[in-house]
């Protein structure tokens, strides 16, 4: 028996980032806990991505490994998941806040008996109970709340948690799960792919914004490039938009859009109330201005003062890097 | 086609941080001057996605449904103003401090109650605990198929096409009804009320109904049947000041930058 | 009519004259000379006269075709007053003495005419032609009548000399007008038929009487009586230009004319009926018949929650007035001229406004009074129709509209624009929830947090963060409550001059307090955006917690440093019940500073100002005087003024909800204000409204683009330089 199950995903490179971080949380966490770590993967093409949970931190693997589980459809991973969980039986069920977890979490844990915490930042043992920390109210606040029932299922926030090193000397047991043809209700009947242009404003999770100390169209398109690196959107100020820099379609204030994303990034632009309005609800503002005294940075949690020239090519690879 | 939405009333997400208090050690968010409820945003673009099936169908009803303090009539009330026909109000004291869990049992009751619709429609999550778990739950408990976090719905027949967000773009899903959808921000601005609307829904009777009235004890909900528990509420202590990030060249300051994005988890 | 041009004898048709403005005084003064030098000459000359109906026979059909002419005028108007009375009763006779003055002044007088030169000139013209040859024409027929001649010997030719004149000054007129349609004429206001019909019409009939006058001279005058003919100068020389022609031709000439010119005169007055020549009545109707409430003001859908229609989307849900007006307009141009939005290139026009309603009353209107009349359905048959609001009114051109009132100053003949606009965006926004993203954001930004600011970082009492204790708290026992207002607390730079009023009134022992964090907005941002009702329940609400907190009372007074608040409290609150009296942060400042409890003393860093004319403070409320009183004081100050100022000045683009919405068009509202301010050389601008405030910073910072910082326009709010100057250092420092 496991204490902890940690429902992975995989793609073409292995064992998703996320994965590993959860891997990593849970081994920090069965260690107070007691009993081991244990990864299910449900998909296609398992074997390579098996063969690395060892060294990430599983004591034990269960594979569903079937055509049908090509994508992820409710209908398909809850029954094996269920059977998982119900083979394992752990006292906790850790899955990435990902398209699958959030999705899977609340449907697997209402059929198991129990409920489901989303989008943890923070886990800690305490007693039985794994105490998960999250935000709520758009960021504004946090809260701490445990699940009373078993098995306790918590979903974790990828970049939450560090993955170990990995020791390649572990390898755990790997257990092919029965798969079963389910009955679908519903199915996939396309993909399509997002282009970070594609990304509306008010959706972006990073939206990169410049201002009118660009000082030409020109610098956009560095924006865009940094934007590609980051899947951000990209935003301006009124006045480059009167400039006609970019188009008024990405004007974020208050007679443009409103955005509220977890980071903005402000590039040459100087604060002013009718643009805060527009971002000003952003978790994070980070502003990149080459004026100490601008109004931008009362509101920044990090700012850089210099020429946005020369730290913009900088910046760029240093996200390149810290996201590889 | 007759859809059934489950709303919230919470607090403006778009309340200022400098306006936004937390009782901490009554675990509560207290309310900010001057500063109303309002039904929670993504439900609202539920509504939405409810009415467009309607008109797309070309009948059936949109009726809403909303667990909560007195203040969620607003919520409905909100519903109904865009054109939604019926209300209905979970409204009882057992039902406070309960978890998405007792919520979504008793919503389930509910639409047992009124009769499953062709589909039932929630906002990906309510932007208060920002969980978005109810949906789901309510899907599993009536065993129904569900798609969540949706940017678009479309009626194809008697199947739903829908188009769900995920990490790396959008899915195309179709699903048999009855069916369970969340919506998510991509889907669009939900309309605004016109006058007439706003006072026919003020004028329109709204059913309360208690856990009685579902069948539910008081022992199953609120507080006393929750499966999660909160041990605290807090604010985040976010530095005032800003940290400029010193540096020799652009690039110290840009890795230094990055560093500090890290360590702060917002990379 | 020129008939009576070739006339005889004297008449003091001046009338007109004396009441013109003190720009037509000159124009007229080389008349009045020839007047005194021929009235003295007249004296040597007796016996002169001339025979009415000279060589015209059966000149009785005239009689009869007279009634025919009234009868085709008045059954024009009557018919398209059916048109009038689809509206809604409305009309309101408070106040005459000011609505009789306004119909002399501004009406009879043609006030506001007179108010662009070319065009006043050209109108002056015109109308004193018209109006003399009218009583020339009037007296000759009199004369005719009674036994008495009155009309003989000097009398007579001072008589024919002024007919001769305004004959000529009418020619002079027409002739402008046609060369103003022609050299000027602007796209916004390209001549139609109409005007060609009236001028060309009316040029002709004066050309025609000459011709009549100078047949009759030469027939029977020139070679008789040549003396006589010198005091009609201009038939006279007409006289002469036919000296060739036999006498018995020209008689038959003369006859010819004379009919041509009389038959010709009747029916061009018909024309008073069924064009816009009818301004002539309906102009100082229009001028009585204009609201004597501030012109801020926008009136109130009682009972609102009854109503069937919310604001106006149908030609019916407007009142009588609204739709009379229509008609009123003669395609001046001048509210269009005088628009902030059409100056800036934005899809707005107030003239095609009018205009283009008029034409939408003159189609459907008349179908839906032949509806009526055939006890048909109002609407029937009119599905096909472009819904007025949307399709004859484009939604963006509702938008645009700062409320400014510009338009309402300029206009000749008093048209109401801005209620008429704001009707239609209650529609818009009440009845089909159509609007920009961004009205509709901030319209659930006041439902929600009950002020309009989205995104503001700041709650209510930010502003006073660091100094509570030195803001009193409003307790009920203080003379004044400062009403901070949403602007005054949510937006940073106008926390600013909230600040500096609350210092001035401190030191200047003011017993004033403020309602700490419980405020909410009046309403006013709603109910510019067309949300009447948001804006009731706003105001009910504000006036509870005034009621409450015991400020509702005739002896309390509310200080606001926003012309928009101040507007709303002023005028639109006393139908909520409002009791109390309101005042502006710069009259009350201009008092203090009087009465020598503010000394301002201090040399102030920008010296040389410029004062912008907030719309809401100035054109709408007549508070011109008390900030520039104000600046005056201020030691070393020199004030320049914009070109466009006072009643004349431009908006800065914020009004009518303008503040949180996307401006669409060529530029921006805010930076050809901002150009204007900067082309005085001023050092700073300085105004009382913060919205200008904002409007200007923004603006300054494209106008501006290349100046150093340093070197740049300064804004400041008049209580902010005041500030500078009276609050000695122990308090600035506190
Ligand atoms: C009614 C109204 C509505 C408005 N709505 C909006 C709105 O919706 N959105 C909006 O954005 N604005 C809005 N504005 C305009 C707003 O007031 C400001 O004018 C605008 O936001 C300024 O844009 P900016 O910061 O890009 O330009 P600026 O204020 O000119 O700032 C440029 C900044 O770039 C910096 N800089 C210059 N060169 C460099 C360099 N080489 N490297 C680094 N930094 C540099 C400068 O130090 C300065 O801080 C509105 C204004 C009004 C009046
Ligand atoms: S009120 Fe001002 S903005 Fe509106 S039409 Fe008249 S002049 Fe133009
Ligand atoms: S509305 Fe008034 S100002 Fe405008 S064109 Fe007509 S008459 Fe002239
Ligand atoms: S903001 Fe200023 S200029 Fe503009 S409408 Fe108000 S008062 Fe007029």
């Amino acid at each position: 028996m496991a204490s902890i199950l940690v429902f992975g995903e995989s793609d073409d490179a292995g064992l998703t980032a996320p994965t590993l971080e959860m891997l990593g949380a849970a081994s920090r966490l069965s260690g107070d806990l007691g009993g081991g770590v244990a990864l299910a993967l449900i998909g296609t093409a398992l074997a390579d991505a098996a063969s690395a949970a060892g060294p990430a931190g599983a004591d034990t693997v269960y594979t569903a490994d079937s055509e049908s589980f090509a994508s992820y459809q409710t209908d398909s991973y809850l029954p094996v998941a269920q059977g998982i969980v119900e083979q394992d039986s752990p006292s906790v069920v850790l899955m990435s806040q990902s398209s699958m977890g959030r999705d899977l979490a609340p449907r697997l844990a209402t059929r198991l008996g129990t409920a489901a915490i989303m989008d943890s930042l923070g886990l800690e043992v305490d007693g039985d109970r794994v105490k998960a920390t999250r935000s709520c109210y758009g960021g504004n606040a946090r809260q701490v709340v445990t699940v009373q029932t078993d098995p306790q299922v918590i979903t974790v926030r990828p970049k939450s948690q560090d993955p170990l090193e990995a020791d390649d000397a572990r390898s755990p047991d790997v257990i092919a799960v029965d798969v079963a043809e389910p009955t679908l209700r519903a199915r996939t009947t396309g993909k399509e792919q997002a282009e970070s242009e594609g990304i509306r404003l008010e959706d972006a999770e990073i939206v990169v914004s410049g201002g009118r100390g660009l000082g030409g169209p020109e610098a956009f398109a560095d924006l865009e490039s940094l934007a590609g690196v980051l899947t951000a959107a990209v935003g301006s100020s009124r006045a480059a938009c009167d400039l006609g820099w970019y188009p008024p379609s990405q004007q974020v204030g208050l007679t443009g859009t409103v955005v509220s994303p977890t980071l903005y990034v402000a590039i040459a632009i100087s604060g002013a109330s009718q643009h805060m309005a527009g971002c000003g609800g952003s978790k994070n503002i980070v502003a990149i201005n080459k004026d100490p005294d601008a109004p931008i940075f009362s509101f920044s949690r990090f700012g850089i003062v210099d020429d946005y020239k020369k730290v913009l090519p900088a910046l760029e690879a240093a996200f390149a890097e810290a996201l590889d | 086609m007759d859809v059934i939405v489950c709303v919230k009333q919470i607090p403006d997400p778009e309340t200022p941080a400098a306006a936004f208090k937390v009782d901490e050690a009554a675990m509560q968010v207290l309310p900010a001057q001057g500063i109303s409820p309002v039904i929670s945003p993504f439900d609202a673009q539920a509504v939405e996605a409810a009415l467009r099936i309607k008109d797309a169908s070309g009948d059936g009803t949109v009726n809403i449904i909303s667990l909560g303090p007195d203040s969620a009539r607003d919520a409905i009330k909100h519903s109904l103003a865009m054109g939604a026909d019926e209300g209905y109000h979970l409204k009882d004291d057992a039902f406070e401090g309960g978890d998405a869990w007792t919520i979504a049992l008793a919503l389930s009751k509910a639409i047992q109650h009124l009769g499953v619709p062709d589909v039932l429609i929630f906002g990906r999550q309510a932007a208060d605990w920002d969980q978005g778990t109810v949906g789901s739950i309510v899907a599993e408990l009536l065993d129904l198929p569900s798609a969540t976090v949706l940017r678009a719905v479309e009626l194809s027949g008697d199947s739903i096409t829908v188009s769900r967000v995920v990490a790396d773009g959008f899915e195309n899903i179709e699903l048999s009804t009855p069916c369970v959808l969340t919506i998510s921000n991509e889907f669009g601005d939900p309309r605004y009320p016109q006058l007439r609307q706003i006072m026919q829904a003020a004028r329109k009777q709204v059913t309360e109904l208690t856990a009685a009235d579902l069948g539910l004890d008081a022992s199953e909900v609120g507080s006393a049947g929750s499966r999660i528990q909160m041990h605290a509420l807090f604010q985040p202590t976010s530095d005032v000041e800003v940290e400029i990030i010193e540096g020799d060249s652009p690039e110290e300051k840009a890795a230094g930058l990055v560093n500090a994005l890290r360590e702060a988890k917002i990379l | 009519m020129t008939e009576s041009a070739e006339s005889k004898r004297k008449t003091s048709a001046t009338s007109t004259g004396k009441r013109v403005s003190a720009l037509a005084i000159p124009a007229w003064l080389p008349l009045g000379g020839i007047l005194l030098v021929s009235g003295a000459e007249t004296v040597r000359v007796t016996g002169a006269h001339r025979e009415l109906f000279f060589n015209i026979d059966h000149f009785w059909v005239l009689y009869m075709l007279l009634p025919f002419v009234i009868g085709i005028i008045v059954y024009g108007l009557v018919r398209r007053s059916r048109v009038w009375r689809l509206g809604k009763p409305s009309f309101n006779f408070d106040n005459m003495p000011q609505r009789l003055a306004r119909v002399l002044k501004g009406g009879a007088g043609t006030e506001r005419v007179l108010s662009d030169p070319y065009s006043g000139v050209m109108h002056l013209c015109i109308m004193t032609s018209m109006i003399v040859l009218f009583l020339v024409t009037a007296l000759l027929a009199i004369d005719d009548y009674i036994p008495v001649d009155i009309l003989v010997g000097p009398r007579y030719l001072g008589y024919s000399l002024v007919a001769d004149i305004f004959g000529l000054v009418g020619i002079v007129g027409v002739a402008m007008a046609i060369a103003h349609r022609w050299v000027r004429p602007r796209t916004a206001w390209l001549p139609t038929w109409e005007d060609w019909l009236i001028l060309g019409g009316l040029g002709m009939l004066l050309v025609t009487g000459f011709i009549v006058e100078g047949l009759r001279i030469h027939t029977s005058e020139i070679d008789v009586h040549p003396e006589w003919s010198y005091w009609s100068p201009v038939g006279y020389v007409v006289a002469l230009m036919f000296s060739g022609v036999r006498i018995s031709a020209a008689l038959d000439i003369h006859t010819t004319f004379w009919w041509i010119h009389m038959v010709g005169a009747l029916s061009w007055i018909t024309l008073l009926g069924y064009s816009k020549l009818n301004h002539l009545v309906l102009a100082p109707a229009n001028a009585f018949l204009k609201r004597t409430s501030a012109p801020g003001k926008l009136d109130m859908i009682e009972n609102i929650e009854e109503q069937e229609h919310f604001g106006v989307s149908q030609l019916e849900h407007f009142t009588m007035k609204q739709i009379f007006e229509l008609d009123v307009c003669v395609r001046c141009g001048r509210c269009t001229d005088n628009c902030p939005a059409d100056i800036a290139g934005q899809p707005l026009s107030p003239m095609h406004i009018i205009q283009d309603l008029k034409s939408y009353a003159t189609s459907v209107g008349e179908q839906k009074v032949a509806n009526l009349v055939q006890g048909n359905d109002l609407n029937f048959g009119l599905d096909d129709e472009a819904p007025m609001v949307g399709g004859v009114v484009r939604d963006e051109s509702l938008w645009a509209c700062r409320t400014c009132g510009a338009c309402v100053e300029a206009c000749p003949v008093f048209i109401e624009h801005v209620p008429t606009i704001v009707d239609m965006r209650r529609s818009l926004v009440m009845e089909e929830a159509r609007m920009p993203d961004t009205v509709q954001g901030t319209l659930e930004t006041l439902e929600r947090q009950g002020h309009p600011w989205r995104g503001t970082p700041y709650t209510r009492e930010s502003w006073m963060e660091g100094f509570e204790d030195q803001v009193p708290e409003w307790t009920g026992e203080q003379d004044y409550l400062y009403f901070v207002g949403c602007t005054g607390a949510f937006v940073d730079r106008a926390q600013e001059i909230t600040r500096s009023v609350v210092s001035l009134l401190r030191e200047a022992d003011v017993s004033f307090g403020v309602i700490k964090g419980m405020e909410s907005c009046n309403g006013d941002p709603a109910r510019r955006l067309g949300h009447e009702y948001l804006y009731q329940i706003l105001a009910e609400g504000l006036i509870e917690l005034f009621n409450e907190t015991g400020v509702n009372d005739e002896q309390k007074t509310v200080i606001t440093h926003c012309p928009h608040c101040f507007n709303t409290f002023l005028n639109e609150y006393p139908d909520m019940g409002a009791k109390f009296q309101v005042i502006h942060h710069t009259q009350l400042l201009e008092q203090l500073v009087d009465e020598g409890r503010l000394v301002p003393s201090a040399d102030v860093p920008e010296q040389t100002i410029t004062y912008h004319d907030s719309c809401y403070l100035g054109r709408h409320n007549d508070i011109f005087e008390a900030p520039r009183r104000i600046l005056e004081q201020v030691p070393n100050v020199t004030l320049i003024e914009m070109p466009r100022n006072r009643e004349q000045g431009l908006c800065c683009g914020a009004g009518g909800g303008n503040m949180w919405m996307e401006e669409q068009g060529k530029s921006r509202v805010n930076e050809v204000r901002v150009e204007e301010a900067v082309a005085t050389g001023a050092e700073a601008a300085c105004t009382a409204c913060p919205f200008c405030i904002q409007m200007f910073d923004s603006g300054i910072g494209t106008v501006q683009l290349d100046v150093e910082d340093e070197d740049k326009l300064k804004v400041l709010d008049v209580a902010e330089l005041l500030q500078a100057a009276a609050v000695s250092e122990r308090q600035a420092d506190a």
